[in-house]
């Protein structure tokens, strides 16, 4: 391994580990699975970094990568708890002082969370990882427009989640 | 336009998807439409609050970029503690196996027996002598058979339960010696 290509590594590192850990803590909503699979996402990286063909870009490619150690920590944790008993999420820490603001916050964090997979896919990429609904498409391997659609569903049902709030209320 | 139209072109726009001439037009239209906007607003404020939420659930707990349990050093840095007891172990099975075949040979000594050369030799048994001597027994039988390379004679408490075509061949070889 050479210089070059660490000092390659860690700035990649740099810029994207922040989105892949977040993105991980959307679905398991504790941080030391988000750690565990965030490593493992760039111990696979790095393990496959000549094999990355340049036609998506390679954060899209390294989210292409996060979706798949995803959906297999979640396979094997199923497994896991289907033996030992399944254990309820961890809750987390309340990060918001404001009780208005936390109750919202909640309320739509509740909401994300009823999504189905295909729709918190998109709606984690987009605003864990910041990602473009380019860069998404390339990521889940499906059309732009696909995202389009998962998108909208997937705000429209959290909206129908967390109340009607055309009423403002 | 409809309402799902409305509000699609509302998320690209909160998105940042629309080009700029989209944009334009978009905010042109709603500046005419007071319902559209209405939509428009709506799911934008849903985009907005989604977006807030998960950023504080994400963001609020780590900074510029690093998380708080792993490096990217760590990824190609080598593990010494781990190597070290691979080492210690392979040592250790190498230094048995050594042990143990110091062990085996030791003090181990082989004695050959060699023919004293003035001993006489005593007279070999033909076939045709030990048949005098044991033919017409069980095991004389058996061993006789043995000897001349043919099957022994099967009695009948051996062929019970024997398909007769097994019975005829074992006749047949049997006779084939005679």
């Amino acid at each position: 391994m050479t210089g070059e290509f660490k000092r390659e590594f860690r700035n990649f590192w740099t810029n994207t580990a922040g989105k892949v850990r977040a993105y991980m803590f959307c679905a398991s909503e504790n941080w030391a699975d988000a750690d565990d699979m965030t490593q493992d996402v760039y111990l696979r990286a790095l393990r496959g970094w000549n094999q990355f063909n340049g036609t998506a870009s390679r954060q899209a490619w390294l989210f292409g990568i996060a979706k798949r150690t995803r959906s297999d920590f979640f396979r094997q944790k199923k497994r896991e708890s289907f033996t030992a008993g399944s254990d309820s999420p961890e809750k987390f820490d309340k990060v918001v002082s404001d009780g208005t603001a936390v109750d919202n916050i909640e309320k739509v964090w509740d909401a994300v969370r009823e999504l189905n997979d295909e729709q918190s896919q998109v709606v984690h990429l987009r605003f864990a990882a910041g990602l473009s609904y380019a860069q998404i498409a390339q990521a889940l391997g499906i059309p732009i427009g696909t995202v389009r659609s998962r998108l909208h569903r997937g705000l429209k049902s959290i909206r129908e989640n967390i109340g009607n709030l055309e009423n403002g209320t | 336009m409809e309402r799902e139209a409305i509000e699609r072109l509302a998320i690209d726009s909160a998105a940042g998807e629309l080009n700029q001439d989209a944009e334009a037009l978009f905010k042109t239209y709603l500046a005419g439409h007071a319902r559209a906007k209405r939509w428009a607003e709506n799911v934008r404020q849903i985009y907005e609050k989604t977006e807030a939420a998960i950023n504080i659930k994400t963001t609020g707990d780590y900074a510029s970029g690093q998380t708080r349990s792993i490096k990217p050093n760590q990824l190609w840095q080598i593990n010494w503690p781990r190597l070290a007891r691979w080492a210690a172990a392979l040592m250790f099975g190498a230094l048995i196996g050594f042990s143990a075949g110091r062990w085996d040979r030791s003090d181990k000594t082989y004695r050959i027996v060699l023919p004293e050369p003035g001993r006489a030799r005593g007279r070999i048994e033909t076939v045709s002598d030990l048949k005098e001597k044991y033919a017409g027994t069980f095991w004389g039988d058996k061993m006789l058979a043995l000897l001349e390379h043919r099957p022994g004679r099967q009695y009948e408490a051996n062929l019970q339960g024997v398909r007769f075509w097994d019975k005829y061949k074992q006749y047949i070889k049997e006779k084939q010696y005679e």
